[in-house]
């Protein structure tokens, strides 16, 4: 059947037969991705630049699992931003390597028939969408944290490590940042 | 025709590839990061029991030294020096910490009543600390299951602050904690040094620049009132009720693995008419804490979702209902969103189980 659907595809059908093929392709869930598949290939070699499949449900769920951060604490230091882009990064980077290699999967067998290969990562929509999901609205950054969270963190500090096992560091966990409202009252 | 054919025959196999390489390579690239962490904890090690030995002698420690000196913390290129007095006598503990750089905080703390000085805002925050108070009993053997969530290893030795030291490095056994690496004092087991680390990144770290221990002390330095005139200064006494485990109305459905519980109580904070509920949970070194409290109308504005604070520690605020959970911790994200998704009110658990 499959095959059918590629001769279909292909244009190589007569009216009858096509019909047939296309009252099948209605029905079957299985064929009509087979249908999306060839067409997004289709796409794909002749360096289309747009998509006619979404690729991407499955890297778009995985970055709605991802937690957004929203504040970010600002620092130049790489320390920080790693771990407060962390998650982001990380999607973004699942989401290129999976894209670029369903890519390059679908370009491995055809590589002669490809002459140019360079523009292709330029031209892929593809990533775009995946980094502005695991960024947020600019009117929900926060420079830091909301003023009365650093009423939590002061009353937390009872509890962080440094009450168990580093004793001499009790109480100075600085947390009360001159915005805070501990320090502005 | 023939490269038709070909072209088809191409095309089949590569649907199977074009498919399954999706969700292959997110599983690929997914491990390829995790294997990052992974490399980083320690899985089935025991630790040794001379680097567990060193920890227990660091833990009773400042209960029995005085000491005197100036420390540096240091998280995300931000530094800030303090000064610290530590006198023990008897069954009694006396601290003073002067932070000196940025804005002026001074605490005092006699045994467990802690006095936080202000000075630009004449503010005084008061607080009874229970913790320490039940410092042995909550943690019968020190360290009982640091071992399960952490492999303790001896590095090497060291000199910090022109004393000689042990370093000791406590690997987490999973991602849900970071891993920590402890300076020891040889002669004393004082903590000389602490560093947090996320596998192979210093988050956050403690370090003495000049340290005096065993030396006279006076007690002057803890008369706290005559060295400031806090006639006109607004004093605020924090009050807390501690609960029985399970009295609250609001439960962590499923601790993290080592989590436990070690308190739950009610608090009032500033500007907050209504007490709050706050759940305090540790893994034997570190700790989060879960604070839950409605939202009326003059609440300020609040979004959910995750903040970072300086150094270690992790935020996680989200809405249940008419409630306002907030999470904080010095434990990756990962372990925050767990915490805080796992709360619950009984309450609403029959409409949660729907």
């Amino acid at each position: 059947m499959k095959n059918s659907v590629s001769t279909l595809m292909d244009g190589e059908l007569d009216k009858q037969e096509a019909e047939k093929i296309i009252a099948i392709l209605k029905k079957e869930e299985d064929l009509k991705k087979d249908w999306e598949a060839y067409h997004l290939i289709g796409d794909a070699l002749r360096q289309s630049t747009k998509l006619s499949t979404n690729v991407l449900p499955q890297i778009a769920e995985q970055l709605n699992k991802e937690p957004t951060i929203l504040a970010p604490a600002i620092s130049t230091s790489k320390y920080s931003k790693n771990k407060v882009f962390a998650y982001s990064i990380a999607a973004s980077v699942v989401a290129m390597v999976t894209v670029l290699f369903g890519w390059q999967s679908t370009y491995v067998p055809q590589q002669t028939l490809v002459a140019d290969q360079s523009n292709i990562e330029s031209n892929m929509p593809a990533p775009t969408p995946a980094i502005m999901v695991s960024t947020p609205p600019t009117n929900l950054i926060y420079q830091h944290p909301p003023a009365e969270i650093n009423d939590y963190l002061f009353v937390h500090r009872e509890f962080s490590p440094g009450t168990v096992t580093r004793g001499q560091t009790t109480y100075v966990h600085p947390v009360i940042e001159a915005h805070g409202s501990y320090g502005n009252q | 025709m023939i490269t038709s054919f070909v072209s088809k025959l191409l095309f089949k196999i590569n649907i199977k590839i074009f498919w399954q390489a999706p969700s292959l390579l997110l599983i690929i690239s997914l491990l390829a990061l995790l294997s990052n962490f992974q490399s980083a904890t320690a899985e089935n090690i025991s630790s040794s029991d001379e680097a567990l030995g060193w920890l227990k002698k660091m833990a009773v420690a400042p209960r029995s030294h005085n000491y005197l000196g100036t420390f540096i913390y240091y998280a995300d290129g931000h530094m800030e020096t303090s000064h610290i007095t530590h006198l023990v006598g008897g069954n009694s503990e006396q601290e003073k910490i002067e932070v000196l750089d940025g804005m002026p905080r001074i605490v005092y703390r006699n045994n467990d009543e802690m006095k936080c000085y202000l000075p630009e805002g004449k503010k005084i925050y008061t607080e009874k600390r229970w913790f320490r108070k039940f410092f042995p009993d909550l943690l019968p053997q020190p360290f009982g299951n640091i071992n399960e969530n952490y492999q303790v290893t001896m590095v090497n030795r060291e000199r910090v602050a022109g004393y000689e030291s042990q370093s000791i490095l406590l690997t987490p056994r999973d991602s849900l904690r970071y891993a920590h690496q402890f300076w020891i004092h040889v002669d004393t087991g004082l903590l000389l040094k602490v560093a947090v680390m996320n596998a192979d990144e210093i988050i956050e770290q403690f370090a003495f620049a000049q340290l005096e221990i065993n030396g006279e002390i006076s007690h002057d330095i803890f008369k706290t009132d005559q060295i400031i005139d806090t006639s006109n200064w607004q004093t605020t006494n924090l009050k807390t009720m501690v609960l029985k485990k399970g009295e609250l109305k609001w439960q962590i459905k499923e601790l993290p693995t080592g989590f436990s519980k070690i308190i739950e109580m009610k608090r009032n904070l500033v500007g907050k008419p209504a007490l709050i509920d706050h759940i305090a949970l540790s893994d034997g070194l570190a700790t989060v804490s879960v604070f839950i409290e409605p939202i009326t109308e003059n609440s300020t504005p609040l979004v959910p979702g995750f903040y970072s604070s300086r150094g270690a520690i992790n935020i996680y605020v989200r809405i249940l209902e008419d409630y306002k959970i907030t999470t904080v911790g010095e434990v990756p994200l990962e372990a925050i969103k767990r915490i805080g998704d796992s709360v619950f009110s009984r309450e609403f658990e029959s409409t949660a189980l729907n």
